[in-house]
């Protein structure tokens, strides 16, 4: 696909986010937890497009602040390039059932005394996509074949799944209305390994079924380099490298991508290469470094990294780094 | 540290201030008058009126509220009315008693509550734990002037092993034989006053202690080498014990002015004793200066309860970083 | 060399409210020899952990031993009193758990919590000598400050630097085995890397049996695997053997199910269904719904152990190349 073909439907344009930290005296400088900070990315049609991180980088933050579960201080989302920041727009209604998540956990977002069968159909219904209970049954019955559950299950609870069999639930219901847009935050990661490949699979078929575009969080880089055609390398709230998948291990690469590759235990008895150890944990998001967010952990770290932040900057096609030094590795 | 400090004591003193408000406008709202249970009909009209004027009763509500916060400021809580002496002199007569008594029940409710809940919580379940639970149960709900007259009615009437009230007997005696006059009167009323403590402490220690024996601190403790007793008395203990300090804390504030039912009914000569017999005479000056005490008690428990336990608990930051 | 630990024929189950015991590990064999990382791998409900546990005698109260022996450097632990296992706890074996967050005690300083562990065995050590060797176990283990940091509580740690204090803790008196269970599992990667790369040094001369569900700890780590599936080590052997060779189909399509950094964009290898609870196990073997080789004989006995080549055992009813009957 070359670049005129595509179609965005998403456009997040300087995304922020930052939170109040709560003040413990009385007179103190304001500080805040920079969770998103100036995130500019788009979303093809068709495409899955992954986000990975580790803890504090902000990658649930940013879904939750797209889909307005949460005020954005500021920046702009445009979808099918129509503004929807906020989602204050007249058809509020409708972005909902065109935009879902899916969770990490599915038992925490279905109600535990609701049948699973209603709890499906209840989208549906709210949506106006079923016009009455029975045609919204018949619906929710194909609809939990499709993803791999018997009809028969209409009827039960919750807490009668097991762990796999819930977020196929939750992807039902996710489903029930009808998306263009799939957020899954996390939506693998509390699957035990067998079950975790059903459900990645099951993301690729659907995709194809209904013409679906994804948004992957995750923090296992195989995982989301699996599943992703391109992805987007968070750390302490901003955007680090936006990179095709086949491209990740380019030498061009983020300097923090590049560790957290070779951070990713790989179960082969291969020999590997030397690992890059980066010292420290993920600093707090709370009062982030003034250079380059990644500076006090980088293995390349100059002088000037802890006085500048760098641009983004396109190293290939599709592929974007904010790093000083990513120019020189990009034209040698 | 310092500042916090201050910044409680500052948000204490505003509490104490409003509730002395408080008190000030209550008792005078109460539907009888002083006046007339102080004077006598035998007095003259012009006796009589120097008296009231004496006392300040004369004057508008909002005047003698001036004069009371000024009295207040310069540490003169005024004269009582029935007793004729200064009111901080009475207080201090008595406050000593309810000390002793107060003294008497911490030590009853943490040295048995404590280790009891300690018990409990290890034998969980079984027999024992449930002897404790019903004795718990019944320890709570239990109407405290109830448990008074029966123990009052048993130990004094019945066995006579107990005197029936008082916290010496008269004349009063010095030495050894004084003290152990005095501490066999302590005994009923600290017991009476103990048991709803005794069995909040013996609650509160059990469960907090059964939450935290199932902490992965406490299977870490064990992977050390300790054994069950260690890890009791070294890592659990401390953490169970947060709950437990925190609620105790709390009603021993209340206790000070609060014990007006245990030490009436054992003529206990205490603040408690002293708000029975205030209210009884329409005392003004002596009902606002122990309610002013009871607010300071409460004030300073809260402090002391939060400071222990922030000392307990490394987590609680005083005042913030 | 002689074993570690040796588990032999080991089970164990939990009782429910009822008295009724339900059967998790079942003759479990293996054994930890000296020098030597052994990686137990499997999802969640294969009675990992419980198998850690077992080696420290810290199962659950509603656990029960339902037979077999536990030879601690030769002496069956399941015999001894608690006394001589309490002896044996901090000093010769040690864990490490999953949570570094809520496995230390949060009232009490990081320096008393390590020193305590030498206070119980060697009650005769000085004040001063703890502290200097706490210090010293610290700065092995890459705590900056350690001599303010003794001063500590927990809460005053990230997340990667208490796993570390656990660590420190755990070798502070030189044990003959270190478990660790699931030590990364709550960390980020980039601060895995570190811990993985901390223990790959301090393993030294004692046994490390390392628990985990990721494949990739313990290819990175262990020398020796044990693959266990409800309740049962379904192959074990060497690292190399086992992940180079899988046998049992369950380890096959686990190795297979996983997306490594080089995975292509076809479909993922799948194992249909999903992990049986205790309450579901059959008579014969526990994999048998979700095997693409099951035959009624394996619905209905229990699978024998085979030995297949020098150091690879399998426990399954198919039939492998140059197998023998391991128990022969």
């Amino acid at each position: 696909m070359t670049t005129e073909e595509r179609v965005p439907v998403l456009r997040v344009e300087h995304l922020t986010k930052l939170f109040p930290v709560k003040k413990t005296k009385l007179r103190e400088r304001q500080k805040y937890v920079h969770a998103v900070e100036d995130v500019s990315f788009e979303v093809y049609e068709g495409e899955t497009l992954g986000i990975v991180g580790e803890s504090g980088s902000g990658k649930s933050t940013l879904a939750r602040t797209i889909l307005a579960l949460t005020k954005p201080t500021g920046g702009k989302v445009f979808f099918r390039g129509q503004e929807i920041t906020g989602f204050h727009c007249r058809n509020r209604k409708q972005l909902r059932s065109q935009l879902q998540m899916i969770f990490q956990d599915p038992y925490a977002s279905l109600n535990p005394k609701m049948k699973v069968g209603p709890a499906i159909a209840e989208p549906m219904l709210a949506h106006g996509l079923a016009k009455n209970q029975e045609e919204a049954k018949k619906k929710v019955e194909e609809l939990l074949r499709t993803i791999g559950l018997q009809p028969e299950v209409y009827d039960r609870y919750p807490h009668e799944f097991s762990g796999g069999q819930r977020q196929r639930i939750g992807i039902a219901r996710a489903l029930a209305t009808q998306p263009q847009l799939l957020f899954c935050d996390e939506s693998v990661s509390a699957l035990d390994v067998s079950v975790q490949a059903q459900i990645l699979n099951l993301f690729n078929t659907l995709k194809k079924q209904r013409d679906l575009t994804y948004i992957f969080i995750g923090h296992d880089l195989a995982v989301v380099r699996y599943i992703s055609d391109r992805i987007l390398v968070m750390y302490l709230g901003k955007v680090m490298e936006i990179v095709p998948y086949d491209q990740l291990m380019s030498p061009h690469s983020h300097p923090y991508t590049q560790a957290l590759i070779s951070a990713v235990p790989e179960p082969t008895t291969a020999p590997r290469k030397d690992r890059i150890l980066l010292t420290g944990d993920v600093p707090s998001p709370v009062d982030p470094p003034k250079g380059c967010r990644f500076c006090q952990r980088c293995f390349k770290a100059q002088p000037v990294c802890f006085q500048q932040e760098p641009e983004m900057i396109q190293v290939g096609p599709d592929h974007y780094v904010r790093c000083h030094f990513a120019k020189e590795v990009a034209q040698p | 540290m310092s500042r916090y400090l201050i910044r409680r004591i500052l948000r204490g003193l505003l509490t104490i201030f409003i509730s002395v408000s408080l008190t000030f406008f209550i008792v005078r709202a109460m539907p009888s008058d002083p006046v007339s249970l102080m004077v006598s009909p035998q007095m003259t009209p012009e006796a009589q009126q120097a008296m009231i004027e004496a006392y300040g009763l004369d004057q508008p509500l909002l005047v003698q509220y001036g004069k009371f916060l000024v009295q207040l400021f310069q540490g003169n809580l005024g004269t009582s009315f029935s007793k004729h002496i200064p009111v901080t002199e009475y207080l201090l007569q008595r406050l000593p008693w309810t000390l002793m008594l107060l003294g008497a029940v911490i030590v009853l409710v943490l040295g048995i509550g404590i280790p009891v809940g300690v018990f409990a919580a290890r034998h969980r379940g079984k027999w024992g734990d449930r002897v404790v639970s019903v004795m718990v149960t019944l320890g709570i709900s239990v109407f405290i002037p109830f448990i008074s007259f029966l123990l009052l009615y048993l130990f004094a009437f019945r066995f006579k092993v107990m005197p029936t009230g008082g916290a010496y007997t008269p004349p009063k005696g010095e030495g050894l034989s004084y003290v152990l006059d005095v501490a066999k009167h302590l005994v009923l009323p600290t017991v009476a006053l103990a048991v709803t403590n005794l069995a909040n402490a013996v609650m509160y220690t059990r469960n907090g202690m059964i939450d935290v024996l199932h902490e992965d601190y406490i299977r870490t403790a064990y992977s050390k080498g300790n054994n069950e007793k260690q890890v009791i008395l070294h890592h659990a203990l401390k953490n169970a014990m947060i709950p437990t300090v925190t609620v105790i804390g709390l009603q021993i504030g209340v206790m000070v002015g609060g014990a007006v039912v245990t030490e009436t009914v054992f003529s206990w000569p205490g603040v408690g004793r002293l708000i029975y017999d205030a209210v009884n005479a329409l005392d003004y000056p002596v009902l606002q200066g122990a309610f002013l005490l009871l607010a300071v008690a409460v004030v300073v428990m809260n402090l002391i309860t939060d400071l222990v336990v922030a000392w307990l608990d490394p987590r609680i930051k005083l005042g913030g970083k | 060399m002689a074993a570690v630990v040796e588990f032999k024929n080991y089970s164990m189950g939990f009782k429910d409210d009822d008295g009724q015991v339900f059967n998790l590990l079942d003759q479990v064999s293996f054994q930890v020899v000296p020098g030597k990382a052994l990686g137990i791998v499997g999802e969640s409900g294969c009675g990992k952990s419980m198998t850690s546990l077992s080696m420290m005698r810290l199962l659950p109260s509603a656990a029960v031993v339902q037979g077999g022996e536990i030879l601690f450097e030769g002496k069956n632990l399941l015999a001894m009193s608690d006394e001589e296992m309490s002896k044996i706890r901090g000093e010769k074996a040690s864990i490490i758990f999953q949570e570094p967050m809520t496995a230390l005690n949060p009232v009490l300083t990081i320096g008393k919590q390590i020193g305590e562990a030498i206070q119980l065995h060697h009650p005769e050590v000085s004040r001063e000598e703890i502290q200097k060797r706490v210090i010293q176990a610290l700065e092995e283990v890459g705590i900056p400050n350690p001599e303010t940091r003794i001063h500590q509580y927990p809460h005053e740690f990230s997340g990667g630097m208490r796993q570390r204090v656990m660590i420190a803790m755990a070798m502070i008196n030189h044990p003959a085995l270190l478990i660790a269970d699931e030590p990364t599992t709550a960390l980020d990667v980039t601060v895995q890397a570190q811990i993985l790369d901390l223990m790959k040094r301090l393993k030294g001369t004692g046994g490390l049996v390392m628990v985990t569900h990721n494949l990739g700890v313990v290819a990175e780590i262990c020398e020796e695997v044990v693959v266990m599936y409800a309740g049962r080590a379904v192959e074990r052997g060497t690292l190399k053997e086992v992940f180079d060779h899988p046998l049992h189909p369950y380890t096959k399509g686990l190795m297979a199910s996983i997306p490594t950094m080089s995975s292509g964009k076809e479909p993922l290898h799948t194992i249909p269904g999903t992990v049986p609870t205790v309450y579901d196990f059959g008579p014969g073997c526990r994999f048998a719904d979700r095997c693409e080789h099951c035959t009624q004989r394996c619905r209905q006995q229990s699978p024998p152990e085979k030995q297949v080549g020098e150091e690879h055992l399998v426990q399954c009813w198919l039939s492998f190349e140059g197998e023998e009957n391991a128990d022969a």
